[in-house]
This record gives structure tokens, sequence and C-alpha cells, in this order.
């Protein structure tokens, strides 16, 4: 038995992140289910709405849903139960009528239209904003990704850096309340990505969707006070691409789900698509719809150059000819290189703020990893700088790496910097989620866990005492 | 598989052909196939079982699952035993009033609770007990002081600990001044592992601040720096090795005669304008020439002076020239027969002092022949260097007295300057260290040697002499110069022995296959002896007799014969 420190409990993993959730099981080495984090959502009132509870505003014509529930599969049929379960209390309390929501999870659940649904994900800024998405992506991914009961395995969890008590709070409770897990356990985001790359001591460079984060992990501890973070990920360079098309083509992406046939054009001629014209089309999924079309173009044009920023360089360098999915094509030239640029030079380069971001001072990626740096003890920084660690699927850009590098070295000239990232694309994307892998498959790990005992014992406060 | 009829085609190998048709088999060696594999035992069986870990608490029931073998039982959690806690120090009440109360902090009881408490949770882990201070949930905001900077966690710490470890160490015995040794050791030992200076902390942090807030340029300069040290350093390296070769190639014709007798160098260089230390190695390529000519003929070239030439002994009297630059050296040597004039050799000196140089100063030195061209002294003289004008080194025969050179200064007089011998180095050495090296082959034969004179050495490697005064220094010079070529002509002597046996032999046989009568009639035919015509064919052989003159030994006489005799019968 007592081979590489392993033993395996079948304890499930879950990251739940931004844009993506990994799950799967501990001791594999990728997680079995790989999904949106983004969930549909059709609301509806149970009854006559007086007062609405929720502060959202009431979404439009819920009539078809029912037309949809024929090709959504049986996770959505659980959850109307489960909400209709959660209109059946509301009834009888009798004292107030309650919205309720019915889910679709999953990549092609959340993506297949439906009048009036809305998309939204569980997290802001990185913290569980919205419970009841939260608890359906749990749901759909230990019952219908991972086919589990979650009550016959412990569960580990992770969280951000930057979690608030009472949130962990609340995960503990819904972990052993609501999906009656035997054992559970929260780690932050940035220890578990340094134990990903094989490291307890290292620098976490944490590019995520909606987040950046530079942390330093000290022997499997996060140090807080290192903690640098701010709102720019791959989402907002996505909106940032829209924006600029929009600006530099008068182009406004189609997305497919509304192109019924399109025609090839001319490069930067306006498409010529035919669309359905759905009725019903919610903002937020068109958004969503827009920002999942516009992530290939980012994914297979935008990269970054060696060297600091330079107008001159980047416009000599090769353009990327790419064709949307409604036909529009365009051959990118420095924006490919200007786009991504956000993330080193965000007050140059963010060149139409969106409203959270206005009269905020944002930083480069490399600036925020020299605070968390400088901030650490001057014991800890050579340890630090010579185990950075990148994580999240926007570090994935070409040359981000090698930009990162020439960066810190400028900004540390007398350190040895060097890079642990795990170099493949679902790796890096899911780095986090590995370390919580490793980690709820060691041995030494399962004297670790929250027991349901303690937690029937000590209640949710236990979490902050076991989980540092 | 049917075995397919095979088709041979003519030369083609069997390989080649099942390439070149499709349809060949190709051949498998079927012995180490096997239908079906053999299990030596039944498959061990894994359980689904459930266990408890006694790193988890008694009081905690979790049950995980895992697979297990079957037969394998434990009694607790495999991995349990890896569950090792730091044991920061704790404390009684009584302990705090009487130990850490009179520390004199403004730590608090509360305060200090809570460090230590933290520091068992947190394993010891100091820079995460810094960091999370303030921020974890047990934190007694009320009672805690702001800004606690990581030394001053550590500082308290510790002092807490060295006050309980020396309290405690007290409390066993009593009083602490009645502990056994052992137990004071172990006590400083202790104290010493929980020793912690707050400020020296802090000075090095800030140091490392520094280096690490080093700016680019500071960093380039710094590695400028570095690596002009490094260059000076090899140049230095270099220069030293260059002037080792230069000196050696003055030292080669002098060291060549391992003779008894040692030839009394007296050497004369006038240097110009420059002081001695001041030689570019490169700038001056020295010219050693073997001969007195061609040193009279520079010096001819250069002042239209003659030196006087001398006539080699055996050993060889050198003129060795150094020019380059302005410098006008003139080298003269004297033979062993001027001995009893280089003892004061400085009248002679500056009687034979040919030099135009302006200046009066003259640097008479005294050394070893074998390094009567260490040319490369070293004089320091402060700030002013003096004219070197002709410098004079006037050789004992005292082998190994401390060399010594005497430098004239106007202003100040006579300055001596010890003479440093080039192949010790700087620094310190040894009287004995001094002595001339035995060659590498030759050594063993001479350690035996010197062992059978009962001569025991204290050095291992090299024979030297128990009491190295400087009489016996040079003494034990002399006996070893003596035992080489002694040993040489022995060497000579055995191998020209053996020969002659041979030849005699060879003789023998050739005397009994011929018959008596008829040898002794061979040999009255044959021509007279002719001794020169022995050594022309013995000089023709490169041995050691070459450059000895050898007696004529009892061997030599038997050698010729023999040699004669040899000649003949090859004739015959």
């Amino acid at each position: 038995m007592p081979t590489y420190g392993g033993d395996e409990v079948n304890a499930l993993v879950i990251d739940v992140g931004s844009t993506w959730t990994r799950a799967g099981f501990a001791g594999e080495d990728l997680p079995r289910a790989l999904f949106p984090s983004h969930v549909g959502y059709i609301e509806s009132e149970a009854d006559i709405a007086d007062i609405p509870e929720e502060p959202k505003a009431a979404s439009p014509g819920p009539a078809d849903a029912d037309v949809e529930m024929g090709d959504a599969s049986a996770t959505a049929d659980a959850h109307k139960q489960q909400a209709e379960g959660d209109s059946r209390v509301a009834e009888k309390g009798e004292t107030r009528k309650q919205k309720i929501r019915e889910y679709f999870v999953g990549d092609t659940e959340s993506s297949t239209w439906r009048s009036g649904m809305e998309i939204g994900g569980p997290l802001e800024q990185g913290l569980v904003n919205d419970w009841d998405v939260y608890e359906k992506i749990w749901e759909y991914a230990f019952k219908s990704r991972l086919h589990v009961r979650p009550e016959e395995h412990p569960v580990m969890v992770s969280e951000a850096a930057w979690n608030t008590s009472p949130l962990r709070a609340k995960l503990v409770e819904m972990a052993f309340e609501k999906f009656n897990s035997p054992a559970f356990y929260v780690c932050k985001t940035p220890v578990l990505s340094a134990f990903g790359a094989g490291k307890h001591t290292a620098l976490v460079v944490d590019v995520g969707g909606q987040m950046t984060s530079t942390c330093a992990v000290y022997e499997g501890f996060c140090l807080t006070k290192s903690l640098v973070k701010q709102e720019v990920g791959g989402e907002l360079i996505s909106e940032q691409i829209l924006e600029r098309l929009k600006e530099e083509y008068k182009y406004e992406l189609t997305p497919l789900f509304d192109i019924k046939s399109k025609a090839p054009v001319e490069t930067l001629q306006q498409p010529v698509v035919s669309r359905y014209g759905r009725e019903g089309t919610t903002a937020s999924y068109l958004k969503d719809m827009r920002l999942r079309a516009v992530q290939e173009f980012k994914e297979s044009v935008c990269e970054f150059i060696e060297r600091p920023y330079d107008a001159a360089l980047v416009n000599s360098k090769p353009q990327k000819p790419f064709e949307f999915p409604d036909g529009f094509n365009v051959s990118v030239g420095a924006l490919r290189y200007a786009l991504p640029e956000i993330l080193f030079n965000p007050n140059q380069f963010l060149t139409r703020r969106p409203k959270r971001l206005e009269n905020v001072g944002l930083m480069g990626v490399h600036e925020m990893a020299v605070r968390s740096v400088l901030t650490s003890d001057v014991d800890l920084r050579p340890q630090l700088l010579n185990n950075v660690v990148l994580a999240g699927g926007s570090s994935l850009f070409p040359c981000f790496c090698d930009r990162m590098s020439v960066m810190l070295q400028d900004a540390c000239p007398g350190s040895r910097i060097k890079f642990f990232s795990l170099n493949s694309k679902t790796e890096r994307k899911s780095t986090a989620w590995l370390g919580g892998s490793i980690l709820a498959s060691l041995g030494t790990f399962h004297q670790l866990w929250i027991s349901r005992a303690e937690y029937d014992e000590h209640g949710a406060s236990i979490v902050d005492k076991k989980c540092q | 598989m049917g075995p397919k009829t095979k088709q041979k085609v003519p030369g083609m190998s069997r390989e080649l052909t099942s390439l070149y048709l499709e349809n060949q088999a190709i051949p498998v060696p079927l012995d180490l196939f096997q239908a079906k594999p053999k299990f030596g035992s039944k498959a061990e069986r894994w359980v689904w079982r459930g266990f408890k870990s006694s790193a988890r608490g008694d009081s905690d029931s979790l049950i995980l699952y895992h697979w297990a073998k079957a037969s394998e039982q434990y009694s607790d959690y495999y991995y349990a035993r890896y569950n090792a806690r730091a044991k920061p120090c704790q404390y009684t009440d009584e302990e705090y009033s009487k130990c850490i109360e009179p520390l004199n902090n403004d730590w608090t009881r509360v305060e200090t609770d809570y460090l230590l408490h933290l520091c068992q949770t947190l394993d010891l882990r100091f820079i995460v007990v810094h960091d999370r201070y303030y921020t974890h949930p047990d934190c007694p905001l009320a009672s805690v002081v702001l800004d606690r900077t990581l030394e001053d966690i550590k500082d308290r710490y510790y002092a807490v600990c060295r006050a309980l470890t020396q309290l405690r160490s007290g409390e066993d015995s009593g009083d602490p001044d009645d502990l056994p040794l052992q137990a004071t050791n172990k006590l400083a030992d202790d104290l010493a592992l929980l020793r912690f200076d707050k400020s020296k902390e802090r000075e090095r942090k800030q140091y490392l601040e520094a280096l690490f807030t080093r700016s680019k340029d500071e960093i380039e300069e710094e590695e400028i720096l570095i690596a002009e040290a490094r260059r000076i350093e090899a140049n230095e390296r270099r220069l030293v090795h260059e002037r080792e070769m230069l000196l050696q190639s003055h030292a080669l014709f002098e060291e060549a005669p391992s003779t008894t007798t040692i030839s009394t160098v007296n050497v004369q260089f006038a240097q110009a304008s420059e002081p001695p230390q001041a030689l570019p190695a490169g700038d001056v390529i020295p010219k050693v020439r073997k001969g007195a000519p061609d040193a009279a003929a520079d010096g001819t070239a250069a002042g239209g002076l003659r030196t006087p030439k001398k006539q080699k002994s055996a050993h060889g009297i050198l003129a060795a020239s150094v020019s380059g630059g302005m410098s006008m050296p003139k080298v003269k040597a004297a033979s062993a027969a001027n001995r009893a004039q280089s003892a004061t050799p400085a009248p002679l000196a500056s009687a034979k002092m040919l030099s135009p140089g302006p200046s009066e100063s003259s640097v008479r030195r005294s050394a070893s022949p074998m390094r009567a061209g260490s040319i490369g002294m070293k004089l320091e003289h402060g700030d002013e260097p003096p004219q070197f004008g002709p410098v004079s080194f006037a050789t004992e025969e005292h082998l190994v007295s401390a060399a010594i050179a005497q430098v004239d200064t106007p202003d100040i007089g006579t300055i001596t300057v010890a003479q440093r011998d080039t192949r010790l180095g700087p620094g310190v050495f040894l009287r004995s260290d001094k002595l001339h090296p035995i060659p590498k082959n030759k050594l063993d034969s001479v350690k035996q040697f010197m062992n059978q004179l009962s001569l025991n050495s204290p050095n291992t490697i090299w024979p030297r002499p128990v009491m190295s005064t400087a009489a016996v220094c040079d003494r034990f010079d002399t006996l070893q110069s003596t035992i080489i070529p002694l040993l040489e002509y022995k060497k000579t002597a055995d191998k020209l022995e053996t020969e002659v046996q041979v030849l005699r032999a060879r003789k023998r046989m050739l005397v009994n296959s011929m018959g008596e009568a008829k040898a002794e009639q061979v040999l009255s035919e044959l021509p007279p002896f002719d001794p020169s015509k022995v050594v022309l064919t013995r000089a023709a052989s490169p041995t050691a007799s070459e450059t000895l003159t050898l007696p004529p030994t009892p061997t030599n006489r038997h050698h010729r014969k023999g040699s004669t005799a040899s000649a003949t019968r090859k004739k015959a």
C-alpha cells in the first residue's frame, strides 16, 4: 500500500471557476468533467408575484419552457423538479410568492437557445454570489457528469484566496446539509495551483476568466498579505475584442444560434447573414454567446511578443486571418498583440473601460507579481521567484510565459527567476483542480478532512479552524 | 497459422526475401511465446475497507474507505505515523509569572498565549504566523499590539523559550550552579539553539533588502567589476607563469650539470630606466643564449662594450642576456675558480661595471647559483622607486642561506631586502624547502641510499634533514647532489657488467663450438687492440657515460675487452 504516499479514498474534487468548472475524482490526472460555469436559467413565477424577493428583473415570457424541455436532458428535468420543490415550499409558507428558476447546466444545455433564458455565473470577483447556481453546478457535476452519489464521497473544493469567512461557512453548510458529504475540505486556489505544479512554496500567478491574482504560497499556506488581485481577465479581453471589432470594422458579431444561413464575403466586408430573429433572446444570453464566439478568435489569433510592447515591432509581425462564424473575415495585425496586452499594461491598452473598472488603478500582471514578492519576507523572495507557477486559462496566450519572464526579470534584475507551469492546455486550465486531485489522494491528507461529526459538533465555524 | 511453402530465392537472405515477398512468414522465435500465461499463485484479494486514522484525534469517528489487500491488516492507519507536529514550548501560570513576566516586554499574557497558540497550530512556520497574526479567527484583537514584525514575533517566541529552558533546567537540580558539567553543557547548547538577536536579524534583512532592490545598472556595474577582477586575477596568474617560465629558462643551463662542484655565477645587469619590479612580462622578451659570444655581441650592439669572455668549465659558464626596452644587460659569469672572489663580490662587480647607467644605486645580492637568474625580484621601495644602476648578483657557494639583496639608495643608505626564491612563491617557507629537488625518477633510489647511510628523514616524501640549520642544509644538499651522479655511475656500471657477462658467455660458447685450438688461432690473427676505435663506437651509443667522463674503472676495461671481443666474433 505505501507507494508514493498515495491512498485513494474516492474523493471528489471540484473547482468552480468564473468561466469553467472542473470536477473529477481525486488521484486522476485530469478532471472528468470540464464545463462552463455559466448556467442558463429561466425564471418564472410560481404564483402571482406581489413583491419580487430578488431584485433581478423579471424575464419575459416563460411560456415555452415546457416546449424546450423536450430536448433538455434528464438533468434539466431534475432541476425542474427541484425548482418545483422550492415552489411548493413557498406555497406551504403562503406568506410570499417566490420566483422559481429552471436551470440549464452544462456546455450544450447552457448554450442551447431558449426563449427568455438568462445566463449567469455563480461567481463575482471570484466569490460565490449566486448560491443557487453554485449548487446547481455541484449537482450537475456530481450527478450528471461523474454519476456518483455525493453522500458517499469526501469532497474537496477550491475557493478564492480572498474568500470570506461567512462564504466559507455557507460552503461547508451546503456540502454537509445539501449534499450530505461524509467529509469535506476547502483549500485556497493558489495553494492548489502550487501543488498542481508540484511545489509547496511558490509564487502563483493565476490569470483566470474574471480575475487575475498573484499570491505567495509558503509551505502550503497562502500568504494573505501577499495577495494581489484585480478584475482583469480573459473575459475582459473578450469584451474588449468585441468593442474593438465594433470600433474598427463597424462589425457586430452574430452568434451561431441566430444564423440561419450565411454567404461568403470578401475580407473586411460586412457579413451576409440571414437570421432566425429569435424572439425572447435575453441580453445576457446574447452576450455570452458572443463571448464564446470571440473566445475562439482570442485563442487562435491573439498572442504576446516576448519583449515589452513595441508598436514598430508589432506592426512588422505577420498578420493572421480569421473568419467569424457569420462569415466576416479579417486579417489581424497589430491588434492581435494589442488586445492581450491589457494583461500587462491595462492602463494604456484598456481603451474602453467597463463601468466596474472606472476610476480603478490597474496593474500589469508582472507588477502584481512583483508586489506579491515585495510584500513577502525578504528571506522568502528568492524562493518565490525561483518557483513561479502560472495557472489559469488566460495564461495560455502564446509567449505569455516568456513575456512574463522578461518583465519579471526586468523588475527584479538581481534574482534568478524560474517558471513552473504545466504546458498542456487542459492542465494549465485546471492546474488548481490537479493540485486538489493530488492533495486529496495523499495518504497523509486524510487526517485533515472535516468530518460530518466535527461539523455537527462545532458547526460551520470549524472550516476556519481546519482549513487555513 | 499454417506454415506456408517457402519460396527460396537464390542469392537472397531470408530476411530480405521476407521483406520482398509480402506473404512470407516473418521468423519469430517460438520458444518465447506462451499460449497461456502461468500464474504462480492465486491473485491477491483486495477489499474495499473502511479505516480510521489515529492522526485525526480520538474523538473523531470519520471512517474513510479505500482498497486494501485482504491479507494486510494494520492496527492503525498507515499514514498516521507521518503525523508529526512541532512542539512549541508551553508554560504554566506559575512559570509565566516566574520567568516570562519579568522579561520586560510590551507583550501581554494574552498576546503571548495567542502567539504560542499560533505557533502550535501553524507548526512554527513564523512566516505564516506573521501573515495570519491579525486575521486568524482566534485573534484577541483587543489585546494585540499592532504592527508586530516577523522579528518581533520570533524574538518573543525565542525569549520565552530561553526563559523556560533556563528555569526548567534550574528546577531540576534546585540551583543552576549545582548542575553537573554535562547538564550545563546541554543547557548551553539548548540556549544557543534558542538564541535570537533581533537587531542582527533586522540588519541582515536590511542588507538582503538592499541586495534585492539593486537596480539594473548597479547589477551590471557589479558584474563588470567582477569580470574585471577575474581578468586581473587571470592576468596575474599568467604573469606569474610567464615569469616562472622565464626564470626556468635561465635556470635551465645552470641546473644541467649535477656535479658535486658548484659553479658560482656572478651576474651583472644594468637597468637604465625602469625599476625591475615594473618589468612587464609581455614587453621583455628574454633572450637567453648559451655561450658568451652572443651576450658579448648584444653588449656590443647596445653600448659598444665587450663583456670579457670566459671559457666554460665542465659545468658551463653562462652568460645570459636580457634585453628589452632601453635596458642593456650584461651578464658575467665567473667560474668555480672565482669562488673566492665572489664571496666579496662588490669590488669585483664595481670594477667590472661597464654599464653607463646614470644611477649610483646598485643592488648586490647573494643567491643560490641555480636561481641566480631570479631577475623578477620584488623590491619595494615605498613611494620613490630607486633608480637602479648596475645590479650585480653575487652567488655564494652557500646554497641555502637566506638570499639577501642589498640596495644602495642615495638618501636612505643601504637597504637589505630579502631575496625571494621564485620557486617557493610568496609567504613563509622552510629553509629545507630551498634544497634542490631530486628528480622524481631518482627519488626512490636516493631515499634508499640515504637510508643506508642511516639518515632518517622527517619527511616521507622528500628527504629532508632533521635539523635544517643553514650548515646542515648546505651539507645535505651537497650530499644529495653527490648521491645522484653516484647512482648514475652505479647504474651504468651495473649495465655494463651484465653486458660483459653476456659477451663472455657467448665467447665461451663460440670457443667451445670452434675448438680451443682454433679459437686461439683466430684470436691471434686479430688486429691489435685500438682504444680510439672503441671510444668512437661507445660515443655513438647514448648512455650516461657520454656526458660523464668515466674514470678508467675495471668495469670499463672489461667492457672494452668485451666489445672488441664481440666485434671480432661477429666478424668471424
